[in-house]
């Protein structure tokens, strides 16, 4: 990009990426002259993002849609700022979009746009070689790393990060669990609660006092985390392992992460049953708690292995 | 764009928690300080309200490439309110009040969730799912009727640094300040029909982290015992108590 002149809108018509635009749309981006239209439209969280958010816009055409009588447009989509985690690959936009009706009515339209990650509630209980069949009170894990937006360096979460291209669960936080713990997590070892809670429960606008139709909407089978703001999603997933009783004695008294020279990331051991108050100011732990006991109060939680992996 | 450094006489109310004087705390040997911050943008709620505020910060201890994720979305708190109705004629159902509404940046135009809103100065639910309630069954709720499910749940936290954190839910603490305290008021009348099963709950609201953890806090308040000693408590001092961690929100 030429040094840092102020950049060209540009118009999205027809359709993007294969989803109708009822209407033209504007994009502005950033002043300062750092991201193009490409690194915009290429930017896999934008591209979900609009592509969704234009379908479920769609849905208006329908009669029985709450909106039906007085639609609302995407006319325009300020990029105000992007954040780049290295040369070549876009973090974060945030935008402004403009949403509104023919009354002048809009929605507000300011979001955080940086795609969906991942959450895992990960069980575990001793195994005693010995006593095969003892049972063990279960605990789970949390992850203390420094969050400067909440203007924490020890709030505990569950640990989150992505899921790599073969399903595997990757990122600091899985980093830390192989490292420390010794524990990978597999696409095998996941058992997606998000999913099996929501894909039977369809988001739709039906018209105010008539039952549900079939409008239903493009959403994601996860959970967000503040929809009012920021797009971000996460299916919240189960893994659970047994560990010997010596490995677990071994994770209880030790402190993660302090080994290494600027390890930020830090691992501790809570009783599963405490979890809702160790880590009560975490909304993934809190509603993966929610997801865990519903659904295995339902019969649909595999159970416990009844021994460590080999 | 041309920086400017904080006056030395900028203090910020609340953080005067040493704890990174604390030689044991993790960090007291390479301690990290924040360097600069960068105002990316700007979002205004009409003329006068500054809405959102979307920032870089760079933080760094002094050893190389030490510098933490700094982006940060600020947007401050809100409530939540998980409004459990329990009409006399109806045995053991209880309803939950429930709020529609079109998230732009989920792309949705009909998200299912608990109401959420401010606490304005007079200790009232206010904003949009309060307006809507109250012009549909003309009730006002005072958040002094309400229990504080959060702060409840963490009043028995030892963890480091609780007292700079909030007692409150963080919805995203990689990304965003935002906090949200959730609430839990109860009464005998159906008084919206926009409602869930509390059944249901779980799986009618399981897209929405605050209808969740609601459900989370609820559930374990409830089994421990605590929102019944908590109503006990009240009863037996005749009057409202204002609830003691609400934010300091404005509308």
């Amino acid at each position: 990009m030429p040094g840092n002149q102020k950049p060209e809108p540009f118009v999205l018509t027809g359709n993007f990426d294969g989803q109708d635009l009822s209407n033209d749309c504007t994009v502005y981006l950033p002043e300062n002259g750092k991201t193009s239209k490409d690194d915009v439209l290429n930017f896999p969280a934008f591209k979900d993002w609009l592509k969704r958010l234009l379908y479920n816009l769609q849905r208006q055409e329908d009669e029985a849609h709450e909106f039906h009588s007085n639609k609302y447009r995407l006319t325009e989509i300020d990029v105000q700022a992007a954040d780049w985690f290295t040369k070549t690959r876009l973090g974060f936009l945030k935008i402004q979009a403009k949403v509104e009706n023919g009354a002048g009515e809009s929605l507000p339209g300011a979001v955080f746009l940086r795609g969906g990650s991942v959450g895992i509630l990960l069980i575990l209980e001793a195994y005693d070689p010995k006593d095969p069949q003892r049972r063990f009170e279960q605990q789970t894990i949390v992850t203390i790393q420094p969050r400067i937006a909440s203007g924490s360096l020890a709030l505990a979460e569950i640990p989150a990060g992505m899921l790599d291209g073969k399903g595997d669960f990757a990122g600091k936080a899985a980093d830390e669990l192989k490292e420390e713990v010794g524990i990978e997590i597999k696409e095998d070892d996941l058992f997606d609660m998000s999913k099996l809670a929501t894909e039977q429960i369809p988001t739709y606008p039906w018209a105010k006092g008539k039952t549900p139709g079939p409008l239903s909407e493009s959403i994601e089978n996860s959970m967000y985390p503040s929809a009012g703001g920021c797009d971000e999603f996460l299916p919240l997933m189960l893994c659970q392992k047994r560990l010997t009783v010596e490995h677990m004695e071994k994770l209880d008294g030790k402190k993660t992460g302090l080994r290494k020279e600027g390890e930020r990331i830090r691992l501790r051991l809570v009783p599963l049953k405490d979890l809702w108050k160790e880590g009560g100011r975490d909304a993934k732990a809190l509603a993966a708690l929610a997801l865990y006991e519903s659904l295995k109060r339902e019969g649909w939680v595999p159970s416990m292995p009844t021994k460590p992996d080999a | 764009m041309v920086p400017s450094k904080l006056p030395k006489s900028f203090t910020l109310g609340g953080f005067q928690d040493p704890v990174e004087y604390d030689p044991k705390h993790p960090f007291h040997d390479e301690p990290y300080t924040l360097r600069s911050i960068e105002i990316q943008s700007a979002d205004w709620f009409g003329k006068d309200k500054l809405g959102f505020v979307k920032l870089k910060a760079v933080i760094r201890n002094s050893k190389p490439k030490s510098d933490l994720p700094g982006i940060a979305f600020l947007r401050g708190g809100s409530v939540a309110m998980l409004m459990i109705l329990r009409p006399k004629d109806s045995r053991d159902k209880r309803w939950v009040v429930m709020m529609e509404r079109p998230p732009v940046p989920a792309g949705s135009l009909a998200f299912w969730e608990i109401p959420l809103g401010m606490v304005d100065k007079s200790g009232t639910f206010t904003g949009a799912a309060a307006k809507e309630i109250h012009e549909e069954t003309g009730l006002k709720i005072p958040a002094g009727e309400l229990i504080d499910l959060t702060a409840l749940a963490l009043q028995d936290s030892r963890r480091l640094e609780s007292k700079s954190l909030q007692q409150a839910m963080y919805p995203s603490p990689g990304g965003s300040d935002e906090f949200i305290p959730i609430f839990y008021g109860r009464r005998k009348e159906l008084i919206t029909l926009r409602v869930c099963d509390y059944e249901d709950l779980w799986r009618e609201g399981a897209r929405d982290a605050k209808t969740l953890a609601a459900w989370a806090l609820y559930e374990g308040l409830n089994r421990s015992g605590v929102i019944q000693e908590e109503l006990v408590h009240r009863r037996k001092t005749h009057r409202s108590q204002p609830s003691q961690n609400e934010p300091d929100g404005t509308v």
